[in-house]
C-alpha cells in the first residue's frame, strides 16, 4: 500500500484551473496536463473532479490520458493499478456514472456506445485486461479537504455501487 | 390605392402575479391560424414578477405566436417602476427579440412607466436576504447548434457562480440542465425558456428552483412518433428461430399497441426504463434519458415535477423500478393549457 501511495499521481483539475470541464479546450489541457505526468512505475492516478463542470462528451479527453498513463506503466509494474476519480456528482447508478466518465471513451470502447449497459460490460472488460482498477468515489461537496470520506464509490471491474462504511 | 385595415390586435394579457407557476393558470391564447396578426403583449396588470413566471408567461407567449405565420408586436409595460425594472433586469427585451418577437416599433420599453411608488414587488425582495435569478432563453435553428448550447452553459455558470456559499451542488444541476437544453435541439426544435432562482431568508433557509419550458410538441408526441418506428424496424426483423419470430412478432404488436392507444402514463412509463432514450444512435446527443435526470435530481435534493399535456406528475416521488401502477397513483390531471415544463425545487437550511 505504501509503495502504491509513493507512485501516485494527484491532480486537482479545481485547483490547477480545470473548472469548464464541459468545454473542449480545457477538457483538452487538462488531458495535456496529465499526459506530461508520465513517468515509470505509477501505480495510481488519483483526479480531483469536485467542483468542475462535467460533460460526457469531453471526459474523454483528459479521462483516456490518466488510463494510458496507468496503461502504460502496467506494463513495466507488477500489481494492480487504479484510478480514482473524486466527484460530488452521484447519478444514483453505476450506468449513468459510467456515462458521465466513459461513453466516449477511446481508451475503453475504441469509439462511442449509446447503450450504458454496454459501456459497463466495456469498461470491466477494460479493467481485467490491463490490470486497473477505476474507482468512482462520490464525495459530499462541503465535506473538508483531507478528513472525507466517500458517500458512495462506482468500483470498475464488478459493476457494483456499494455506501462506504 | 386601396386603404389597408387596421385591425385591434390581439391582447395577450400576463397573469398579475407572474410569479412562480402562477401564469400556467392562464388560458391559451387561440389566435386565428396562418394568418398576420398584431399582438400586444399587455404587462399593464402585472404587480409582481420573477424569473419563473415570466419564463413560463413568454413559453406560453411562443406557443400563441406559432398559430400565426406573421405578426406585429407590441408591449404594455407595468404601471409599477419596480415590476418595470425587474422585468428590465430579466431582459424581457433581449428575450422577445431572441424569441422571434421582436417589437414591430422602436418602444422605449423602460421609459413608458408612470413614476408610482413601488409596489409589492419591493417588498417581496426586502424580506429576502440573497436573491438573484435569471431568465435563459434557447431557439433552435437561430445560429449554430454549438454556440446556442455554449450560450445557455455560460448563462447557466453566471448564475450558479453567485452561489458562492456552493449551497447545492452546481455540477450535477449544470448536467440536469443541460440535458433538457440538448433535448429541446434534438427533439423539438422549437424555442424553450429556462427560469432560475435563488433566495435565502434571513432564517437561513433558502430554495434554488427552475423551470424549463419547451414549447415543441412535447414527451408524448416524440416518444409515440419514435414507438412507431420502432415496432417498424421490429416487424421487418426475421430469424429462423420460430420462438425468437414469435417473441418479436408479439414485441411488434406491444409496440404499436403503445404508440397508438398508450395513455400518457403509459409512455411515461416507457420514457422511465434505463436504456429508454428517443436519442439512441443519433450520433450527436448520446443523453442519459429521463431516468437519470430523475434520479440526478432525486440524489442532489431536488423535488422535480413534469409537466407534459394537461397533466403534472412530481417524479422524484416515484421510486424505481417505476411501475405502471405508481406512475399512474402520482399523476394530476389539471386545466391547464398544454405545455412541456419541467420544474425543480431544492429547499435548504443551514
Amino acid at each position: 500500500m505504501k509503495e502504491r501511495l509513493n507512485r501516485e499521481i494527484r491532480i486537482s483539475a479545481f485547483s490547477d484551473g480545470f473548472i469548464d470541464l464541459d468545454e473542449f479546450e480545457s477538457s483538452l489541457e487538462l488531458g495535456k496536463a496529465i499526459a506530461a505526468k508520465q513517468q515509470a512505475n505509477i501505480s495510481c492516478v488519483t483526479l480531483d473532479l469536485r467542483q468542475c463542470y462535467l460533460l460526457y462528451q469531453h471526459s474523454s479527453l483528459y479521462l483516456d490520458q490518466a488510463l494510458r498513463l496507468l496503461r502504460v506503466a502496467s506494463m513495466d509494474t507488477k500489481g494492480k493499478k487504479l484510478l480514482r476519480i473524486m466527484t460530488s456528482i452521484d447519478f444514483g447508478a453505476i450506468e449513468p456514472m459510467a456515462g458521465v466518465f466513459f461513453q466516449i471513451s477511446d481508451e475503453v470502447s475504441s469509439g462511442t456506445n449509446d447503450d450504458l449497459v454496454t459501456v459497463v460490460t466495456l469498461i470491466n472488460r477494460y479493467c481485467e485486461t490491463h490490470g486497473i482498477d477505476i474507482r468512482i468515489e462520490v464525495y459530499d461537496q462541503n465535506a473538508t479537504a483531507g478528513t472525507e470520506h466517500p458517500e458512495t464509490e462506482y468500483v470498475f471491474p464488478g459493476a457494483s455501487n456499494e455506501l462506504a462504511t | 390605392m386601396a386603404k389597408g385595415i387596421i385591425s385591434k390586435p390581439y391582447q395577450i394579457k400576463a397573469w398579475s402575479e407572474l410569479v412562480g407557476l402562477n401564469p400556467l393558470l392562464k388560458a391559451h391564447d387561440t389566435l386565428p391560424q396562418g394568418k398576420f396578426a398584431r399582438l400586444n403583449l399587455d404587462f399593464s396588470q402585472v404587480h409582481q414578477v420573477d424569473a419563473i413566471g415570466l419564463s413560463i408567461f413568454l413559453a406560453r407567449v411562443v406557443q400563441a405566436r406559432s398559430m400565426v405565420s406573421d405578426a406585429t408586436i407590441t408591449i404594455d409595460m407595468p404601471t409599477s417602476r419596480a415590476v418595470a425594472s425587474t422585468l428590465e433586469s430579466l431582459g424581457l427585451k433581449m428575450h422577445l427579440a431572441r424569441l422571434g418577437l421582436e417589437l414591430s416599433l422602436e418602444q422605449r420599453l423602460f421609459d413608458q412607466i408612470d413614476d408610482v411608488p413601488a409596489s409589492a414587488q419591493k417588498c417581496l425582495l426586502d424580506e429576502q436576504l440573497f436573491h438573484w435569478e435569471t431568465v435563459v432563453s434557447i431557439r433552435p435553428g437561430q445560429g449554430d447548434r454549438d454556440q446556442l448550447i455554449s450560450y445557455a452553459k455560460r448563462e447557466i455558470k453566471n448564475f450558479l457562480n453567485r452561489d458562492e456559499a456552493r449551497r447545492f451542488v452546481h455540477e450535477q444541476v449544470m448536467i440536469i440542465l443541460l440535458e433538457m437544453v440538448k433535448n429541446t435541439f434534438d427533439h423539438s426544435g422549437r424555442p424553450a425558456l429556462l427560469g432560475l432562482s435563488f433566495i435565502e431568508s434571513s432564517a437561513r433557509k433558502g430554495k434554488f428552483a427552475f423551470s424549463y419550458c419547451d414549447t415543441g410538441e412535447g414527451i408524448s408526441r416524440t416518444v409515440r412518433h419514435h414507438i412507431k418506428t420502432l415496432a417498424t424496424q421490429s416487424g421487418r426483423t426475421e430469424s429462423l428461430d420460430a420462438i425468437e419470430n414469435e417473441l418479436s412478432s408479439e414485441k411488434t404488436k406491444h409496440l404499436i399497441r403503445l404508440s397508438q392507444n398508450g395513455a400518457f402514463s403509459d409512455i411515461l412509463h416507457w420514457a422511465l426504463q434505463p436504456g429508454h432514450s428517443t436519442k439512441s444512435g443519433n450520433g450527436v446527443n448520446f443523453g442519459l434519458g429521463l431516468m437519470y435526470i430523475v434520479e440526478g435530481s432525486r440524489k442532489c435534493g431536488i423535488r422535480l415535477s413534469l409537466k407534459e399535456a394537461d397533466s403534472m406528475w412530481i417524479l422524484t416521488q416515484l421510486s424505481s423500478p417505476y411501475s405502471h401502477a405508481e406512475i399512474r397513483r402520482f399523476g394530476i390531471n389539471t386545466c391547464s393549457p398544454s405545455l412541456l415544463m419541467f420544474f425543480g425545487e431544492l429547499e435548504y437550511s443551514r
